[in-house]
């Protein structure tokens, strides 16, 4: 925490290249799940008896699967499910999560020790299984993983915030509050809040890929999303039966998966530099 | 006088970590005793200096005063109202009247808010001034802590130890308190700096009619801002007095101890037999009789079994001591 040196002006991309690629990775994703309809030459349902597992080609990108359906539309059409799974499954356990975090850390006693205890006991079940298991008692669909994931998910932001919140909660700025007469919501949001929740939404933007990896994995155990719906995991787990003779029905919803994981990952990682940086 | 402060046998123990395998061994619970009985009263428009080594409970004494922390036991009254006990709003509206100054000024300081952010809130939340002269009301609380409002813009992190502590004292005058407590004010500065703080805290007191409680270990710096000093050790009070009579006719052999080793400019007067020898013990198993016993090259029997009196034994001067220094030739007077 020295004097700050003089900023040298070196554009973002030059330095942080990878964070580049990550948020133009995202950001394709995100326009993709927006604006399908305008990507997608062929309708995701649509089944068509006179093109069963045709191999990639012009007419076809991705081929077509057992139905005759247009793979390279079926995976454009996913992007809109997995990436809403991502994203809502990650931003409710965020906030709760920090929140509980925030309140533990800064209160301690009791109610610390409960909490911390109870995730301590959930933390040594891996996740999926965890999720699993919610899911079989919950039964199946779209509804049910969110829960099952908001359930799960909040738990290591908890744990994340309050170990931040237990440092800060000595610093003298936050005694100088208290000295000032702030109230204990107005400290804990003002003034402990911005401080802490920088390293909890960088794991969140990791954490988009563990929950889209998640709702995929549900739906290829027939868990998630119902047939015909178009998801990344249901298509893979209708092509696992032809993955000998048509690779393309399993191939493209993977490649997708992986490039969109490495995009989230990359931008969690330009983000942890930026938000460290930022205000020292 | 008047009493703006009364502090009456004040105690402050922290509790060690006791886990479950200490309670199946049943052992003791421990504590950190950080401050032991304190007594002692601030009165208004003075500075009042407690000096001390590091960890004899000056800061925790401080934190309690201004309810940071909850006393273990004792009473803290300020302006003759018992805020001990208080919580919640109750609390929040009188702590306006008493503010701090914090020792490290990096920590100070939340590294998220401009400085002109720091000061509005306080404004706005305590509704000190209208709306529309927040701006003139900061920009005069910058000027007087020796800022200009250029640097309002700026986060904390631009800015030197010296100017961050020039901010700490503008928040802290932002409430317009009766008291200000300054907890080791100058000690995390450069020594070039220092003066430059002590001289503003000393105009601000004289200008703002201000009562002071100077928190430090700098023996030089207290005899020079200090009207009146409190000399602790091991969370307790030994001598309380007028500066300029403890620094010249310690009563307490700790208070002579401390008062010899400061260094002196005048080279003729280096005698190095008074350093005192040792290290402070341990506030959790504290000594047994007179706390400063083990250190204390007077040291009677009595002192190892009995706790001295905390007592005045002239006007104004009070000694918790078996033996004060210089009683014989005062009898002989």
């Amino acid at each position: 925490m020295m004097r700050h040196a003089k900023k040298r002006e070196i554009p973002i991309w030059a330095t942080k290249p990878a964070f580049i690629v990550g948020i133009i990775i995202v950001v394709t994703a995100i326009l993709i799940s927006f604006f399908p309809q305008f990507i997608a030459p062929y309708d995701p349902i649509e089944v068509n008896s006179k093109a069963i597992l045709v191999a990639p080609s012009a007419e076809h990108f991705f081929g077509t699967d057992n139905f005759g359906r247009d793979v390279f539309s079926r995976v454009i059409w996913a992007a809109r499910i997995d990436l809403q799974i991502g994203v809502f499954a990650t931003i409710v356990p965020l906030i709760f999560g920090s929140m509980m975090g925030l309140i533990a850390g800064y209160y301690g006693g009791v109610v610390d020790n409960i909490l911390m205890r109870i995730i301590d006991i959930l933390m040594t079940f891996p996740f999926t299984i965890l999720v699993i298991v919610i899911m079989t008692i919950l039964g199946q669909g779209m509804r049910n993983i969110y829960i099952a994931i908001w359930l799960v998910g909040w738990m290591a932001y908890a744990k994340l915030v309050r170990g931040e919140v237990l440092v800060l909660k000595n610093a003298e700025f936050i005694e100088a509050a208290r000295v000032t007469g702030f109230s204990d919501k107005r400290i804990l949001l003002r003034h402990m809040l911005p401080n802490v929740v920088s390293s909890a939404v960088v794991f969140a933007a990791s954490d988009v890929v563990l929950c889209m990896l998640t709702g995929a994995s549900m739906s290829f155990l027939g868990l998630g999303v119902q047939p015909p719906t178009p998801e990344w995991g249901a298509i893979l787990n209708e092509g696992r039966a032809y993955i000998m003779n048509a690779w393309w029905i399993t191939f493209f919803p993977g490649l997708f998966m992986a490039i969109t994981g490495i995009g989230f990952s990359l931008l969690g990682d330009g983000l942890t530099d930026f938000l460290r940086t930022k205000g020292k | 006088m008047e009493k703006i402060v009364e502090v009456k046998n004040l105690v402050k123990w922290f509790p060690l970590k006791y886990g479950i395998a200490d309670k199946i061994m049943q052992k003791k619970r421990k504590y950190v005793k950080a401050v032991n009985g304190v007594s002692l009263a601030v009165f208004k428009g003075e500075n009042l200096g407690v000096v001390g080594e590091s960890g004899c409970g000056k800061s925790t004494l401080a934190r309690n005063i201004i309810r940071l922390y909850e006393p273990t036991d004792g009473q803290v009254f300020i302006n003759g109202v018992d805020i001990t006990k208080m919580k919640g709003r109750k609390l929040r509206n009188i702590r306006p009247m008493m503010q701090m100054i914090f020792q490290d000024p990096y920590s100070s300081l939340n590294p998220r808010m401009t400085v002109y952010e720091v000061l509005s809130e306080i404004l706005t939340v305590h509704q000190m001034v209208e709306k529309q002269e927040i701006p003139n009301r900061i920009k005069e609380l910058l000027e007087m802590s020796g800022l200009s409002m250029e640097i309002a813009d700026r986060f904390p992190g631009e800015f030197s130890g010296g100017q961050r502590q020039r901010i700490g004292i503008a928040r802290a005058l932002a409430l317009e308190p009766e008291l200000i407590i300054a907890d080791e004010p100058v000690s995390a500065l450069d020594v070039s700096i220092q003066a430059q703080i002590i001289n503003l805290l000393d105009d601000l007191q004289k200008k703002l009619g201000l009562t002071v409680i100077f928190i430090s270990h700098d023996l030089g710096v207290v005899r020079y801002v200090t009207d009146r000093v409190a000399v602790m050790y091991l969370g307790s009070v030994v001598e309380l007095g007028e500066t300029e009579k403890i620094f010249n006719k310690p009563y307490h052999p700790y208070s002579y101890a401390l008062t010899k080793a400061a260094p002196s400019l005048d080279p003729t007067d280096r005698k190095r037999e008074q350093i005192i020898e040792g290290e402070i013990p341990s506030p959790i198993n504290l000594p047994s009789g007179c706390k400063f016993h083990k250190r204390c090259k007077w040291c009677q029997e009595i002192c190892k079994t009995e706790d001295p009196v905390y007592q005045e034994i002239e006007t104004g001067r009070f000694v918790a001591c078996h033996f004060p220094l210089g009683q014989e030739e005062r009898k002989g007077e």
